[in-house]
């Protein structure tokens, strides 16, 4: 009892949440029309619970016997996940397609428990917690992704997300009631000093690995379960897509990075430089595999897509293969590298993602057909789209390269040169149809019929322009991120 | 075994009256080689590899997701057999919260079904087919 109310006191960014979601679903029951009361409601949450994490910097504890912990590490993770959502709640008002659909305001509060599933979800040390965690992500974003009710291709997504979902997860848990079996714990830390004594030589080990990977892969939408993405992406309404690409595959790396650091390397020795996986289970060599099939599918198949959302599909499980350039190295300038990438991650799919609100609420069409000409209509939104695609291929400048400058060096500097070449090369790749994108929008004229121009209010302009800022002050003046993200790449219990 | 049950099976004609001496007496010789663990992990890998291909080849939503249960059951039976095996209480309270979250992702299922079938009038998964590519 002593120690739950110890616990308590490190637990109030998510007590602060849980309480949001409550307030927001009972102001939704008082104001029973759509209105941006619930969703200020729900931003003013969001904050406040932002606030306590940073207060939470630098402390390193473990709470609720074991089950969860605060360190930079989840610390990190949960701004990253209060930020993003901010943005996604903004974006969801502009978006006509949440305001188009018959329900009120449910999307907001279904949206800060994500960001609660996500916040636990970074900080669980315990593979019941962890499953726990993933289920409230990956629940809520089911019912996010059909919430379109009326349109068949949302409640297809939803399905298509369902199905694979549960699968997964199911795959997950049975590996990981194996793990129990094998070892008698669900501590993590427990199973890693354990395995280590015992040497990773019985194969099942390497199966269990396997099956553990399909759950947290199907989160990051890593290759070989990646085929939801492209469907959800293009069936769910684009600030909810936005969302997925964004805080739900973030989510799946802060658990996928915690569980296979800690629990398959020899204990308490990521952080020294040099890299000691439990004898047998060599997982980073299955983790090159899949990122660089991850990067390969990703950008070559992106470049036959002409929906715009099936395309950012395609190049955010490409960006999952990037990061996970990073895990490979696994010490902590690669864990630096991840960070610097989510950030720079974040603010690049966020401002293509809304860039792309605005573009489909006027034409109400996400075909790259129909964008012909878009910058002679409505300028300052293609221009911004074209920025973000620039800083999606890594063009130098923009934050995006400053990401995939850090991972490759990082790589670099523990002699994985083909790897880093194969990133180059498939960087390559992808400016092909990010400028794809571009070429429709700038050098087409638009047809006769609709060659109006298009005006968007104020506040549009606002958070486009909030979101440009970053995207390329931080590709020249990136100090700030790179610095955030060594403080931050410290994890509860490893050295 | 007992005596007077087998003269009594082999003097009655009633069938199901056989069965059950049979099976009761089937039952006994289990008991006496003892069942170890092994036949429950057994038994839980069978109904998962079951609820893994019945996801795979069923055509049916709502039969896929009748499979997505038996695996979570395949789950929850291994975690009791293991806990009870190590003498951990752990893997009994995980099965407590797999049962949970099965029964709330299986109520979101069935909502997704429905506001599927109210605009497509098909659970048949191949007719799911319009987002493609």
């Amino acid at each position: 009892m002593e120690q739950t109310i110890i616990s308590l006191k490190n637990f109030i960014p998510e007590c602060v949440l849980i309480v949001t979601i409550l307030v927001c679903l009972l102001a939704d029951l008082i104001v029973r029309k759509k209105s941006a009361v619930v969703a200020v409601i729900g931003i003013a949450g969001l904050f406040v619970s932002g606030w306590f994490v940073i207060g939470q910097f630098g402390v390193k504890e473990s709470v609720f016997f074991g089950m969860v912990v605060i360190d930079p590490y989840s610390v990190f993770f949960k701004l990253l996940f209060i930020v993003s959502t901010v943005f996604i709640i903004l974006f969801s008002l502009a978006s006509k397609e949440i305001k188009d659909s018959t329900h009120t305001n449910e999307h907001v509060y279904l949206m800060i428990s994500l960001t609660l599933g996500a916040n636990l979800m970074a900080s669980s040390v315990n593979m019941l917690m962890m499953y726990l965690a993933l289920e409230t992500v990956s629940i809520t974003s089911y019912v996010l992704a059909g919430y379109m009710k009326k349109s068949k291709r949302s409640s297809e997504a939803a399905m298509k997300y369902v199905i694979y979902g549960a699968a997964s997860s199911g795959i997950m848990i049975y590996a990981m009631s194996l793990l129990y079996g094998y070892t008698g714990s669900m501590n993590i830390f427990e199973i890693s000093s354990i395995l280590s004594k015992m040497g990773g030589t019985n194969p099942m080990l390497v199966i269990v690995m396997v099956m553990i990977l399909a759950g947290f892969g199907y989160k990051i939408s890593s290759v070989p379960f990646h085929f939801w993405t492209p469907d959800v992406y293009e069936g769910a309404p684009i600030p909810v897509t936005g969302f997925l690409a964004v805080t739900s595959s973030a989510a799946g790396f802060a658990v996928l990075i915690r569980f296979f650091s800690v629990t398959f390397l020899k204990s308490t020795t990521m952080l020294n430089g040099s890299l000691q996986i439990i004898d047998g289970i060599r997982w980073t060599e299955i983790i090159i595999v899949l990122s660089v099939a991850s990067m390969i599918i990703g950008n070559f198949v992106a470049v036959w897509q002409m929906s715009f959302k099936r395309l950012l599909a395609y190049s955010s499980i490409a960006q999952g293969g990037y990061i996970m350039l990073g895990l490979v190295v696994a010490n902590q300038q690669g864990l630096t590298a991840i960070f610097v990438y989510l950030v720079a991650y974040m603010i690049m799919n966020l401002g293509a993602f809304y860039a792309l609100i605005m573009i489909s609420n006027k034409l109400n069409s996400d075909d790259i057909n129909d964008m012909k000409g878009f910058a002679y209509r409505a300028p300052a939104v293609a221009v911004g789209m074209g920025i973000f695609m620039f800083a999606l291929s890594g063009i130098p400048a923009t934050v995006g390269f400053v990401g995939k400058f850090y991972l490759f060096s990082a790589l670099i500097e523990s002699n994985m040169i083909w790897l880093a070449l194969v990133g180059m090369m498939n960087s390559v790749v992808s400016l092909f149809f990010y400028i794809k994108v571009l070429k429709y929008m700038f050098l087409s004229k638009p047809d006769e019929e609709n060659s109006g121009k298009i005006y968007y209010g104020i506040a549009g302009y606002v958070l486009l322009f909030i979101l440009v800022i970053p995207t390329l002050l931080l590709g020249i003046y990136f100090g700030p991120i790179v610095r955030f993200a060594e403080m931050s790449a410290v994890m509860f219990g490893l050295k | 075994m007992n005596l007077w049950l087998f003269i009594l099976m082999l003097s009655s004609c009633d069938i199901r009256f056989i069965l059950l001496v049979l099976f009761l007496n089937l039952s006994l010789l289990l008991i006496n080689i003892m069942i170890d663990i092994n036949f429950y992990l057994i038994l839980s890998a069978i109904l998962f590899a079951i609820g893994v291909i019945g996801v795979l080849v069923r055509r049916n939503a709502i039969i896929i997701f009748m499979c997505i249960e038996l695996m979570l059951n395949a789950v929850n039976i291994s975690l009791v057999s293991f806990s009870s095996f190590l003498g951990n209480s752990s893997g009994q309270i995980f099965v407590f919260f797999v049962m949970t979250v099965a029964a709330a992702e299986a109520a979101i299922g069935l909502a997704i079904v429905i506001s599927l079938f109210r605009n497509k009038e098909t659970l048949n998964i191949d007719e799911i087919n319009i987002l493609k590519w």
